[in-house]
């Protein structure tokens, strides 16, 4: 891991972090942050479950920034902090089979892919619609895609507060 | 067809995406810009795309051939067999890196990064690193929703105006 910035920021008199360094792409930049805020303001799966898998995903990865992170609208409808501690290993013990749902599915993803067994398409399809499912699958692979190029480039914190920001495309 | 059922679109994973028309509309502008911009050697992004497919085992990824690239039936067999010895300078360091990006992020190292950049430039490796994590993402999300494998060589894996193979 890397904590100095393998590419610089594109924008001069910023600091090189995610969305200085993707703008030397700005055609990537822009379509990105447009998915991302759509996928925030307008979906189908409410703001703390979409969070719940993003800080899953955060912490498998291991990604030091988004780990960090957390978005404004889910804290504000009722995601805390102590809540947001419980997303760790044995998590199934700690939320309902919703929420345990879409973590499972979360865990698929990111680990060692492989078509999901019965039972957890099962509990899938109790609590989630076909589009919500593949709402939910694409914002993990969002998620993924995002903390990978953020250690790869360099641009994890040497260190960083637990810090709540706006929800994208608030 | 996937257990999630079908949007009936224009390629096995659309099927999937497309239950979420908004979402595919924005993934392709993303996804597919990566292809349309021009900004990293097709051949560079087809050799790492094929690679991230065969470390996941992922045939829904592997069916895809991207004319364009030139990449040879000989090369294709071999980055399927992870036989990459034939690849030589910046692909093989590209291979590399992609080979990480799919289990092994945190051990790409600084060197690695910077051959990448010292050649393509800074624009054009932020470029072909977003595009291998989305190789990952996209390999990650047909084996768990288990997109059909269909057999495509295609003008290129995906556009801006779709659709995204």
């Amino acid at each position: 891991m890397s904590t100095t910035p393998r590419i610089s920021s594109a924008i001069p008199g910023q600091a090189a972090e995610f969305a200085s360094v993707l703008r030397h792409a700005p055609e990537l930049a822009d379509a990105f942050f447009e998915l991302y805020g759509q996928f925030w303001q307008r979906g189908l799966i409410d703001q703390p479950t979409k969070e719940i898998t993003r800080i899953r995903n955060a912490r498998v990865t291991d990604c030091g920034f988004c780990k960090r992170v957390r978005f404004a609208g889910a804290r504000d409808r009722g995601l805390t902090e102590d809540r947001a501690a419980l997303i760790e290993d044995g998590f199934e013990a700690h939320f309902d089979g919703r929420e345990r749902a879409a973590l499972v599915l979360t865990d698929a993803i990111i680990g060692v892919p492989a078509p999901l067994d019965a039972d957890t398409r099962r509990a899938l399809l109790e609590h989630y619609s076909p589009e919500q499912i593949a709402e939910l699958g694409l914002g993990v692979g969002l998620f993924i895609a995002l903390a990978k190029v953020l250690i790869t480039l360099g641009l994890e914190p040497e260190s960083m507060a637990v810090t709540v920001v706006p929800t994208p495309g608030s | 067809m996937s257990w999630l059922g079908t949007s009936h679109g224009a390629t096995p994973f659309e099927d999937v995406l497309g239950l979420r028309p908004e979402l595919l509309e924005g993934y392709r502008r993303f996804y597919g810009a990566l292809w349309d911009q021009r900004r990293v050697p097709p051949r560079l992004l087809e050799i790492a795309r094929l690679r991230v497919a065969w470390v996941h085992g992922c045939a829904a990824e592997a069916a895809i051939s991207h004319r364009e690239s030139e990449v040879t039936i000989a090369e294709r067999e071999a980055l399927a067999r992870g036989q990459v010895a034939s690849f030589h300078g910046l692909e093989a360091t590209v291979l590399e890196v992609a080979e990480k990006m799919t289990h092994q992020h945190h051990s790409i190292a600084d060197g690695e990064i910077a051959t990448i950049r010292n050649a393509l430039g800074e624009a054009a490796t932020v470029a072909l690193i977003t595009g291998i994590a989305l190789f990952d993402a996209n390999c990650r999300l047909k084996l768990t929703f288990e997109v059909d494998v269909r057999t495509a060589v295609v003008d290129a894996p995906a556009t801006a105006a779709g659709p995204i193979y």
